[in-house]
């Protein structure tokens, strides 16, 4: 009989040799004439536990083994891996591992489970089943249901989406244009890249749904350049739904049309910021654009846009298959739902943990995360990208909520935690804050292109004992500055890093050596 | 850059020399090529593009210039730009562009296509893609120069990108980066002299979970140490 295993394709995996232990596996069922079915998924999100090796015994659940080598894998099959054999990696049935059990997985259902490019292993476990009930509704109806979910724009900004379709519906131009942000720049997120190489279906579903519901007949996805793994799974995913009609001029044998197609960008962090991408996609550089108007109303080539992130469409599906209030009974507060969570940097379990808002930074650095992966304390962490706060321990109580950070001066961005163990610098953080918005601001309002610049010469100034109290009262007024007059969150965020740096870590900034 | 610094392509090997000798090395390198590039641009009369007249003069220009004297009867622009492509590379430039213009704002898939095709957007490329979409000289290098995805030089045979974000920090990646200047000799943005790798910073290859994190030729690597470095530049340095 044949014996079906499962190994990752998701990038990070295999940054950390799933492809060497794939290969290692068809050699050795080979070897031994076993006959064996591969599938190649996407992560399940444990990358302290990648290459995480599953295999489908008959009648039971997966197993799981992990963290595999290559080197490991003749052993493996030694000890009956095909059965379940017991093995140091043996973890047991995957789903009982307690870093997944308590998960609560919407978004992200999926990922790690289906082979992320075929059409039928998506229907199979649960996919187009939004698709199918949003085309059977009117669309103000659909995106009422969006807006009832409570569901907020998971790229940092938590718009509320369904206002944001409302608006894009409410236009009356025949030409409309759904976009989807894939421009995942910040810093410790990975949650857009795991969805993509992971579940990219779950991604197109969202955003033919959104173009049924305000009128919209073409997609555009944009890309970041530094994801090509997600770009093959995209462009392999969009030719398999279009092959199987639910892309094309006849979605879903409902007659309507919703075209889609993948655009990369090249390297630039600002591409993140809804205008600049909108003109990036046209082929310009990318430089925000004053607003209003809102892309809702002028946005691609002039035309009523849909801008969302990649989490935000992929949570539609959900939403429309089971119903608003299914999913608004997750979360807290004004924050309803799940959010896939990102921990990384320097933490000893780090990986995709989707839980409902509502749980405290704590339990994720410790419950979930372990600690730090030195081993030593966690100083600080940073939430929200390159642009968050960092936040010290004493606010580790604070809970996962758009409104509870911003309550202690910080903000949830795309959910990114990175962690910094006891040995991190803060000034060198802030003047690294500095620094990379000099490297990527687009150069259109000076508070951006001037103050980071200045901000970096200003921090070194500090830190060379250059007159340290006057030029850190400096500091803090040209951040002012800076968080008042950018034209866009660039340069009106990067001061954060470099406020709470200042705020819950001056002792750093003194000159070095004294 | 490339050409100077590969014109004595020595059998390949990664060179020892210090980084303070590379990086004098390189910019002698730059500034010879950077000479290049002066001498073969052709400088125009404003208002006649296409014209070949040579430089009339190479006066300081500047505000002091400007209301001191009286203005020149024709400023004169040197427009690098006119460089020329290899016949080869002109062909693959104006089928790309010929394949893609009629796609909704096609610039940068355009840039796209010639970087994946001749591993960088040379400087020649800009007059026939501003030609060939009907955009000025101006917005064809703007765009070219604004996104850090597409280079001006031909690369190594292997492109290195170290991550630099926070969560490689967090990491290790600053004495990462420090380990991968040392071992191949080269700063960001530069090529060995045997021409085999390019050195990259990189702003987040999203596998923070697994940092510090070191792309080679789209091939992504995690938890990379100096010795794994060493070990994939190693196998670098013998596959092309």
């Amino acid at each position: 009989m044949t014996t079906t295993l499962y190994v990752p394709k998701d990038a990070s995996a295999l940054s950390l040799g799933a492809d060497e232990v794939a290969h290692a596996i068809a050699a050795e069922a080979k070897r031994r004439g076993l006959p064996v079915n591969l599938v190649r998924t996407g992560s399940r999100g444990a990358f302290w536990l990648e290459p995480l090796v599953e295999v489908e015994v008959a009648g039971a659940a997966r197993l799981a083994y992990g963290p595999v080598t290559a080197a490991e894998v003749p052993g493996l099959f030694a000890a009956g891996l095909l059965h379940g054999g017991a093995h140091p990696r043996a973890l047991g049935p995957t789903d009982e591992i307690p870093w997944f059990k308590g998960q609560q997985r919407l978004t992200f259902a999926r990922v790690g489970i289906v082979d992320p490019v075929s059409v039928a292993d998506y229907v199979r476990h649960g996919g187009y089943q939004g698709l199918t009930r949003a085309l059977t509704m009117e669309p103000a109806a659909i995106v009422q249901a969006v807006t009832a979910s409570g569901l907020r724009g998971r790229g940092g900004a938590a718009f509320p989406t369904g206002i944001k379709w409302k608006t894009v519906l409410d236009q009356a131009m025949t030409q409309k244009y759904v976009t989807c942000n894939a421009d995942e720049g910040d810093s410790g997120t990975f949650a857009d890249r795991m969805l993509m190489e992971g579940d990219p279906l779950t991604l197109i579903e969202g955003m033919t749904i959104a173009g049924i519901a305000v009128g919209a007949t073409q997609g555009y996805i944009y890309l970041r350049a530094e994801y090509p793994h997600a770009h093959r799974a995209l462009n392999t995913a969009i030719a398999a739904a279009y092959q199987a009609r639910y892309l094309g001029g006849d979605v879903a044998g409902s007659g309507k049309r919703f075209d889609l197609e993948v655009r990369l960008g090249a390297g630039a962090y600002i591409c993140g910021e809804e205008t600049s991408m909108l003109e990036s996609l046209e082929g310009k550089r990318g430089e925000v654009r004053v607003r209003p108007p809102l892309p809702a109303i002028k946005g691609l080539f002039g035309r009523p846009t849909i801008v969302n992130n990649v989490i935000t469409f992929a949570s539609v599906p959900w939403i429309l298959a089971h119903g608003a209030e299914a999913y608004a009974n997750y979360g807290m507060g004004k924050s309803r739902g799940t959010l896939p969570i990102q921990l990384a940097g320097n933490i000893r379990r780090g990986g995709l943990v989707e839980r409902a808002f509502g749980l405290t930074l704590r339990e994720l650095l410790y419950d979930y995360g372990g600690g730090s992966a030195s081993g030593r304390p966690i100083r600080t962490i940073q939430v929200g990208g390159p642009l968050g706060a960092y936040i010290p321990p004493a606010h580790f109580d604070t809970a996962v909520d758009y409104e509870a950070l911003a309550g202690v001066g910080a903000l949830l961005g795309h959910g990114g935690i990175v962690v910094f163990d006891d040995t991190v610098d803060m000034a060198r953080m802030a003047r690294y804050a500095m620094e990379f918005c000099a490297i990527e601001s687009c150069g259109k309002c000076t508070p951006c292109r001037i103050g980071s610049t200045r901000g970096v010469e200003v921090i070194d100034r500090i830190l060379a004992g250059e007159d340290g109290e006057r030029n850190v009262r400096l500091l803090e007024e040209l951040c002012e500055t800076m968080v008042q007059g950018s034209l866009c969150g660039l340069g009106g965020m990067a001061p954060f890093p470099v406020q709470s740096a200042l705020k819950h870590f001056r002792e750093d900034f003194r000159a070095s050596g004294s | 850059m490339g050409t100077s610094a590969r014109a004595g392509t020595a059998p390949h090997r990664l060179t020892a020399s210090s980084p303070e000798a590379q990086s004098a090395l390189w910019k002698g390198a730059g500034a010879t090529s950077g000479s290049d590039l002066a001498v073969s641009g052709t400088s125009v009369e404003r208002g006649t593009p296409g014209g070949t007249h040579a430089a009339e003069q190479s006066q300081p220009t500047g505000f002091a210039t400007l209301t001191d004297k009286p203005l020149p009867r024709a400023r004169t622009y040197t427009l690098f730009h006119m460089k020329t492509l290899a016949p080869a590379d002109h062909d693959a430039v104006r089928r790309i562009v010929a394949e893609l213009k009629d796609r909704p704002g096609p610039l940068l898939e355009v840039l796209h296509a010639i970087q994946a095709e001749l591993g960088f957007v040379p400087e020649g490329a800009v007059a026939p893609v501003a030609e060939g979409l009907n955009l000025s000289r101006a917005e064809v290098h703007g765009v070219v120069t604004f996104y850090h995805h597409f280079r001006h030089e031909r690369p190594g045979t292997h492109t290195v990108s170290v991550c630099q974000a926070e969560a490689c920090q967090s990491m290790g990646a600053e004495a990462l980066t420090a380990h991968a200047k040392r071992t191949l000799g080269i700063d960001f943005h530069q090529t060995t002299s045997n021409g085999r790798f390019t050195l990259e910073p990189i702003y987040c290859l999203g596998n923070c979970a697994c940092s510090p994190a070191v792309m080679i030729d789209g091939k992504l690597h995690g938890r990379v140490t100096p010795e794994r470095f060493d070990a994939l530049i190693a196998q670098g340095s013998t596959k092309s």
